[in-house]
């Protein structure tokens, strides 16, 4: 064998390999590493003394994990659910040949451009009692007028709720409208000949057979509330209190700002887990439809 | 069962028209089919008749009721697509029922007809399959079942078997044709495949340019062709064409390069035949005779076999032309040879208009 033929035949593979190799080290080596740390209970630095699954039982047993974890399932489903809605709703509408769509495309896509970041922000002036919606309906005369969701451990919750779908609702709406897109012509003209009204034509013809587009968005939003963090530190900052808190902002706090690597770990593999059981039956379904 | 009356209807997207001038009267239980090439309009009518589209102008008539601007499904109709356009997610059953069930049709009676349909089509077997698991063919029996199972006066078919291999092409288009034979619905059926349209219809709409050609029966269309479009349209290979300068005196004559061509025995269409035209004459009407004995001069330059009969392609005044001869016919390629032709069985147009003459 030449040395030619050696690297033209083994290049690929001697690429790949590093390039896995990457990925192991770095990716799965921190979450073997988190997955250590949990198990022991360092604080500021790590130490390996092992505690078995003790960081565990405390998270259970504190408040505001249990908070976290309560508002991740209200925020999750209330992101995902009006988000794809809307997002359905308005792919559809533009779907209708509507004059200007492009115009309309670009206006629902455009927060999704935005950073969370910069969202967080923009609504925090809006919801702010002193300069955004109260201050100005009041300065409309409405001298009643109350919107002080951000300072209400009720409500806080549900303004990060506004902010993200506000966000991702062009997200949703431009991968359902590429969904509707692919159906062809006759199908359309079946529905109309076949006299079926247009909302029921959407609903249990056309949507059905879009559901794996419809899953990949959900999957992908649903994404975003696990990793929800740029957006609740800017728009309440968990607050008050910790009303609004997510497991992400908790993890974070607890490794840099409360100096508490080993318990903060824990909060981590357990973020993961959450993951994980959410992606298995997508990948599951998806290749069981590969099987048939 | 309804007629159809198209009377002048036309379409045009923008200043672009479609179709200008159609006038069709189909008549009830009539098998009618829409033939033509690819832009030539015809699936642009059928999607009027169904109400798709809406007419630029015109009116049309189902029965005896104007149904210009009514909705596809006020229309009583029911159409079969190319593309099958089965609903993806619904069990052969409910695609089947589902424009019923939406009709409020009374459950026993649409078990009834789900029953009459899925044995009439053979699809009981299919009923609880989706769409995804059937093959090309079966799927197309289920798209016609769907048609069907609404009993309508009218059915449309928008190419239905352009999608099909061609064997279960020939199987399907001996059902259809079975099918409205047991049925009596009056149909419209739009391809461009020739065979489908000389085998399937009772009448036949050639379309060229968003203008109906020629209405007629299919031998008519075969044997008469009414414009020089439908002459080369029609047949395979295609009629063969000559042309030359028509003169009338002491019998009808083609002049050209090659010699006069007498053509006495012509049944004239049109008026008095005169000036710049071309003559028309079907492959399996030219009879092969000796060297300098038929009226036309030939080389043969090849030979295609085609199992029942041979096609010999040869040059005559420039042209290839081809002629139909039974298998055994002894020829070679490059021999000379004579050719003869009845004239009553040939066709005249007019080189300026394309009309017969």
């Amino acid at each position: 064998m030449t040395s030619g033929s050696f690297r033209s035949s083994y290049r690929p593979a001697r690429v790949a390999v590093l390039f896995f190799l990457v990925v192991a080290l770095f990716f799965y080596g921190s979450l073997v590493w988190t997955g250590v740390i949990s198990m022991t209970s360092s604080k500021l630095l790590p130490v390996y003394n092992f505690v078995g699954f003790d960081q565990y039982s405390r998270l259970w047993s504190t408040d505001r994990w249990i908070v976290s974890l309560v508002n991740m399932v209200i925020f999750g489903v209330l992101y995902v659910v009006v988000s794809m809605a809307l997002g359905i709703f308005l792919a559809i509408l533009l779907d209708r040949n509507v004059r200007g769509e492009g115009v309309f495309r670009a206006i629902f896509l455009y927060p999704f451009a935005v950073s969370l970041v910069v969202t967080g922000l923009a609504w925090r002036w809006i919801f702010e009692p002193a300069q955004g919606v109260q201050a100005i309906m009041r300065g409309f005369g409405f001298e009643s007028f109350a919107f002080d969701w951000l300072s209400d451990p009720e409500r806080a919750i549900y303004t990060l709720v506004i902010a993200g779908v506000w966000h991702s609702v062009g997200f949703a709406m431009i991968i359902v409208l590429a969904g509707l897109r692919g159906i062809g012509s006759d199908l359309w003209k079946a529905i109309r000949v076949e006299g079926i009204p247009l909302w029921r034509g959407y609903l249990q013809i056309i949507l059905p057979s879009l559901w794996p587009v419809v899953a990949s968005a959900v999957v992908l939003l649903a994404s975003d509330v696990i990793r929800a963090y740029d957006l609740v530190i800017t728009l309440t900052k968990g607050g008050p209190g910790f009303a609004s808190d997510l497991p992400a902002k908790f993890a974070v706090d607890h490794f840099f700002g409360r100096a508490n690597i080993g318990f903060a770990s824990a909060a981590s593999i357990l973020m993961m887990l959450l993951v994980v059981a959410m992606l298995v039956p997508y990948f599951w379904a998806e290749y069981r439809a590969q099987k048939k | 069962m309804k007629s159809i009356h198209l009377r002048n209807v036309s379409k045009s997207y923008g200043a672009t028209p479609v179709l200008s001038g159609i006038n069709l009267q189909i008549e009830p239980g009539e098998f009618t089919v829409l033939l033509g090439p690819s832009g030539c309009g015809k699936s642009t009518l059928l999607n009027i008749i169904a109400g798709l589209e809406d007419p630029s102008g015109g009116q049309l008539l189902i029965g005896d009721r104007d149904v210009t601007t009514a909705e596809p499904a006020d229309r009583g109709l029911a159409m079969v697509f190319q593309s099958y356009a089965l609903f993806p997610t619904m069990r052969v059953r409910d695609n089947l029922t589902f424009g019923l069930r939406i009709d409020r049709t009374p459950r026993a009676e649409i078990e009834k007809r789900l029953k009459w349909v899925s044995e009439l089509l053979q699809i009981e077997k299919l009923l609880d399959r989706k769409p995804g698991q059937l093959s090309g063919g079966q799927r197309q029996r289920v798209a016609i079942g769907r048609a069907l199972i609404r009993s309508t006066d009218v059915c449309l078919f928008d190419e239905p078997l352009s999608n099909l291999d061609a064997k279960l092409r020939t199987e399907t288009r001996v059902e259809i044709k079975k099918l409205h034979r047991d049925l009596g619905t009056t149909i419209v059926y739009v391809t461009h495949d020739q065979v489908e349209a000389m085998t399937m219809a009772d009448r036949v709409a050639v379309l060229s340019g968003g203008k109906v050609e020629q209405y007629d029966t299919p031998q008519a269309i075969y044997d008469k062709p009414m414009t020089r479009f439908v002459a080369g349209f029609l047949g395979s290979p295609s009629m063969n064409f000559l042309s030359g300068t028509l003169v009338a005196e002491n019998g009808l004559r083609l002049v050209r390069g090659g010699g006069d061509l007498d053509l006495s025995g012509y049944e004239v269409t049109n008026g008095a035949p005169a000036g710049e035209a071309e003559l028309g004459i079907r492959p399996e009407a030219l009879r092969l005779t000796a060297p300098g004995a038929g009226r036309l001069r030939a080389r043969v330059e090849s030979i295609d076999l085609m199992g029942a009969d041979r096609i010999l392609w040869m040059s005559v005044d420039g042209r290839l032309w081809s002629v139909r001869v039974e298998r055994d016919r002894a020829c070679r390629e490059g021999e000379e040879i004579g050719l003869d032709f009845s004239a009553a069985a040939a066709s005249l147009f007019s080189r300026d208009t394309g009309a017969r003459l």
